[in-house]
């Protein structure tokens, strides 16, 4: 009655389809006038021999859309660069990039930065959004002594294990949770918000404990009373309703909530269709993806959203327009992280002069960044402190008023006054 | 715990419930009558929602795209099965296995290529109003989809207990030799099964997606639940499933609710666990369907 | 009506029947009989297309049947009630019996044929709405055999409805089939009772090992002195 044969043959057809699959879903996703994918995208083909530069970004799997935002900016910033004769220092030596699918799974993102130093003999890597991947991989650079560039992961501990060859342009988590709350003392001080009990609602992986960590020191420290102290498995919550539920039992008066983008859409319509009566205020991660706004519709201007980038930043029209213009999409703060990632890794290599994996990281770790035409996130400066955290990463929040993603905090980069 | 959160939990777990039920139903309906693991169920619904957007966004509401989904799921169901499932059940269970993980990677890739990585919801005409009873507020879109689900179920049970068809089909399930033995195609069934445990998502979806979201690995979100569904149900016991689907909602509201921290979804799977501890055919006994 | 030619079949490569010959007349009751693990099953599952034979022909009603599907075959009227009962164990007594309505002849004449299983089995009326699976091994035979009669037999194949029930029940059983049998329904009885199947049938085969040792009537058979001595304990 069975053919064993045609099933074997069956068996290979699926898997073959299913690695296809998976293939293709690495590259896919490229929105129309991308440009295409081998290296000729990054700029001129020159004669010198390249730098190369690992990127490590979840490309397939359930991250995938940040990756895709993650790549488009480190490409665009290496074509820039490239374009603009690469590194003088180097004979005009061209970045050449290896994207490194992670896929959001901590072993694979250390065994493709490993493959990735070993064998593609990287000078540096950079990238990951995935914390617990950017944990693993970091562990695997500083064993082979390569110098490794967090773009965006915020998890504490990575700029926290006394490593030497690790530094973060981004905004840590804790910083995060700590300077929500600095925000709703602001609104208190200067809007008269009438801010006192504070609910916290966060995913339980290290991403929401370490912005709930920072949260909870501040309305400490600031004196806010914290009513209720919510967590949540983020990919097993499909119904957020008994907690919205709880938070709105609770009485309190402002929210802060650190979320993926799933959970964020489903805490965002909990939180309408309950009718929740409270300031909300949503932490990058969910939140700062630009499909938030995108799928919520206009309840978004109801939300704060804490974020590492806005596009209304002074001074980054161009790049900006280059980034839309390419990929067919705005350029969310992922992107802006890993096209200024890029930035801050040419000019370690123009100062270092060299290949050198060292050499690189010696110039990395003194830079100095102040030229505000050569900062793209909202950031006064980039400069690493002994732990290779970007001293004036600060998050900034940001509203949707009238349809537009505006800056309402802190006071240097505000483009408008909050509304609540 | 006061009145009205106790409401608003109890209200919120039932209708988690009922959207539970008709994912696990279909689940089970293929696991009863095929023996197959279809690991890939949830892909299969997300199909359905991927129709529900497409329908969306060509400006229709997105309730009718039922009228799509429903046949297309019910004839994917039918081919798969002539051509995937049929020829491997008489393979051994790992086989089984890695094929139908297989088709679920494939299906997630496929729309991972077509639709991209995104999340995208769908507005359909009860999106954003509630319904109040009291101080209890109920989302008119999930109250929707609970009705829906509650439908899709009880026809589900009605078939399957009244008509011929159905007994037709719990022949097949229960000894798949008698059944051929006194006349019932037995390939065929299997065939008719397939689709109909599919198209049970062909309904679900159009009424699921308003309430949440389309993106490559949807499916994944509600599996694990309607695997617990029929654990806890016991094993081809629809009527079991359907108590089931409300104790775990149940189990998962009030877990959010009541235990501290983020332990509150421990709640559906301590139950998950006492269950095949002391009752490991499940709260209600398995049955051959 | 059938007539089985040069039949092999087995399992996998495993050959466990070799070069049948049977017939069986319209009218008939023939017998065939055989020890334990002797292939009477695997011929009539091979006969009832659920088995397929790697050689040989099957010719039911002037058609030959190999290569059809089990369905097919039951639908032409050759119904077998298989060894073991085979009951769908969850489901009612009348829906086991309603089972066997399924077939299209079935279907025409289901009401008379459920009145008239019930007439023959008193015991299933009154059990009609109780889950098969909790009967005694005697009410549930008498459901497999009600339910092959639903289905209005041309053939009927009784593999071993014997096995496993106590003597005054086989007793029961064999006057039950030998009745039909007066009635007019062609029967192939498949039997380890020796005795009693050569006592009610007209012609009969002795299996072994996989072939056909001995044929003739009934009462020649059950003279032979290797019969009486191997199967009879004479
Ligand atoms: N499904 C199967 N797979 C492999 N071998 C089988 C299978 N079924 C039966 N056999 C083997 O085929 C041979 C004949 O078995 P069969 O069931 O036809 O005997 P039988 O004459 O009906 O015996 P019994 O009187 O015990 O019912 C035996 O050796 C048995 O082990
Ligand atoms: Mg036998």
């Amino acid at each position: 009655m069975i053919n064993k044969n045609g099933i074997f043959k069956l068996i290979i057809l699926i898997t073959v389809i299913a690695m296809l699959g998976a293939g293709l879903a690495g590259c896919a996703p490229k929105p129309s006038g991308g440009a295409d994918e081998n290296n000729g995208d990054q700029g001129e083909v020159s004669n010198v021999e390249p730098v190369k530069i690992g990127v490590l970004a979840p490309l397939t799997g359930g991250l995938a859309s940040i990756g895709e935002q993650l790549k488009n900016g480190n490409e665009l910033a290496a074509k820039m660069i490239n374009e603009n004769g690469g590194i003088k220092s180097l004979g005009g030596a061209p970045l050449e990039l290896i994207f490194l699918d992670g896929e959001g799974r901590q072993e694979v993102a250390m065994g493709e930065v490993e493959r990735a130093i070993d064998q593609e003999k990287v000078s540096v890597v950079t990238g990951s959004f995935h914390s617990p991947s950017a944990m693993g991989a970091t562990q695997v650079a500083e064993r082979l002594k390569t110098p490794y560039l967090i773009q965006v992961a915020g998890a504490d501990d990575i700029t926290n294990r006394g490593f030497n060859y690790v530094t973060r342009v981004s905004v840590n988590l804790f910083k995060y949770g700590y300077d929500a709350v600095s925000y709703f003392d602001w609104l208190n001080k200067e809007k008269d918000a009438g801010i006192k009990k504070i609910a916290l609602i966060f995913e339980d992986a290290d991403f929401g404990q370490s912005t709930a960590k920072g949260s909870k020191e501040a309305i400490k420290d600031l004196g806010f009373e914290l009513a209720l102290d919510l967590s949540y498995p983020a990919a097993s919550t499909q119904n957020m309703t008994p907690y919205v539920s709880k938070i709105k039992a609770a009485n309190v008066d402002a929210v802060i909530a650190t979320s993926f983008i799933a959970d964020a859409l489903l805490l965002a319509d909990s939180i309408e269709e309950l009718g929740l009566d409270a300031i909300k205020l949503g932490i990058s991660g969910g939140f700062a993806d630009p499909l938030f706004a995108e799928n919520i519709g206009s309840k978004v201007e109801s939300w704060f959203l804490a974020d590492n980038f806005n596009t209304d930043i002074p001074g980054i029209e161009e790049v900006n327009n280059k980034y839309s213009e390419t990929y067919n999409s705005k350029m969310g703060g992922h992107a802006a992280h890993a096209y200024q990632s890029i930035l801050i890794i040419a000019d370690a290599i123009e100062r270092a002069a060299s290949r050198d994996r060292d050499d690189i990281n010696n110039a990395l770790k003194e830079t100095s960044i102040t030229d505000s035409s050569k900062i793209i996130v909202p950031y006064k400066a980039i400069e690493f402190d002994e732990k290779g955290q970007n001293i004036y990463a600060e998050p900034v929040v940001i509203q949707y008023q009238d349809g537009e993603r505006k800056t309402v905090f802190p006071s240097k980069f505000a483009t408008s006054e909050p509304k609540f | 715990m006061n009145l009205t959160l106790f409401g608003q939990t109890l209200v919120s777990g039932l209708l988690q419930g009922g959207i539970y039920a008709q994912i696990a139903m279909g689940l089970m309906l293929g696991l009863g009558v095929l023996g197959i693991i279809n690991f890939a169920h949830g892909e299969f619904l997300m199909i359905a929602m991927y129709v529900t957007l497409i329908v969306f966004r060509l400006d229709i509401n997105p309730y009718l795209a039922i009228f799509i989904s429903f046949p297309l799921l019910y004839f994917l169901g039918v081919i798969l099965a002539k051509y995937l499932i049929i020829p491997i059940l008489d393979r051994e269970t790992m086989a089984q296995f890695l094929i139908m993980i297989g088709l679920s990677l494939v299906l997630m890739n496929l729309a991972m290529i077509i639709f991209s990585p995104n999340f995208y919801t769908v507005k359909a005409a009860l999106t954003g109003k509630t319904l109040k009873i009291g101080e209890i507020i109920i989302g008119a879109n999930r109250l929707l989809g609970f009705a829906i689900s509650i439908l899709v179920t009880g026809a589900l049970l009605w078939m399957m207990q009244k008509t011929e068809l159905g007994r037709n089909i719990r022949a097949v399930s229960q000894n798949r030799y008698a059944a051929s033995l006194v006349g019932v195609n037995v390939k065929a069934i299997y065939q008719i099964a397939f689709g109909i445990s599919l198209a049970t998502l062909g309904i679900s979806g159009p009424f699921l997606t308003p309430i949440y979201y389309v993106s490559p690995n949807i499916g994944s979100f509600f599996i694990l639940f309607a695997f617990a569904i029929v654990i806890v149900g016991g094993m081809g016991n629809f009527k079991g499933a359907l108590v089931a689907s409300f104790l775990i909602g149940l189990a998962d509201a009030f877990g959010a609710v009541l235990l501290p921290g983020s332990t509150g979804p421990i709640l559906p799977f301590i139950f998950l666990i006492l269950t095949l501890l002391f009752k490991p055919k499940g709260l209600f006994g398995g049955s051959g369907i | 009506m059938l007539k089985v030619e040069n039949i092999s079949a087995g399992y996998g490569k495993i050959e466990v029947i070799q070069d049948i010959n049977i017939e069986v007349e319209e009218g008939e009751m023939v017998a065939l009989v055989g020890a334990n693990g002797a292939g009477k099953s695997t011929l009539i599952n091979t006969v009832s297309g659920i088995l397929k034979p790697t050689k040989g022909n099957i010719v039911f009603m002037g058609e030959n049947i190999i290569g059809h599907e089990p369905h097919d075959i039951v639908n032409k009227g050759l119904i077998q009630i298989p060894e073991g009962r085979q009951l769908f164990g969850d489901m009612t007594v009348e829906e086991n019996l309603l089972m066997g309505a399924t077939s299209p002849e079935g279907k025409k004449f289901k009401d008379e044929t459920l009145e008239y299983v019930y007439n023959l089995f008193p015991r299933l009326l009154e059990r009609k709405r109780q889950i098969s699976k909790t009967l005694s091994g005697g009410e549930q035979q008498m459901i497999a055999v009600g339910r092959a009669l639903m289905l209005k037999p041309k053939l009927l194949i009784c593999d071993e409805i014997s096995l496993g029930l106590a003597p005054i029940v086989v007793a029961d059983m064999f006057n039950i089939i030998s009745g039909l049998n007066k009635e007019g329904l062609t029967i192939l009885l498949i039997e380890q009772n020796v005795k009693r199947s050569l006592a009610i049938s007209k012609r009969a085969y002795v299996i072994e090992n996989g072939k056909i040792v001995l044929h003739g009537l009934s009462n020649d058979i059950k003279d032979d002195p290797y019969i009486k001595q191997a199967y009879l304990g004479l």
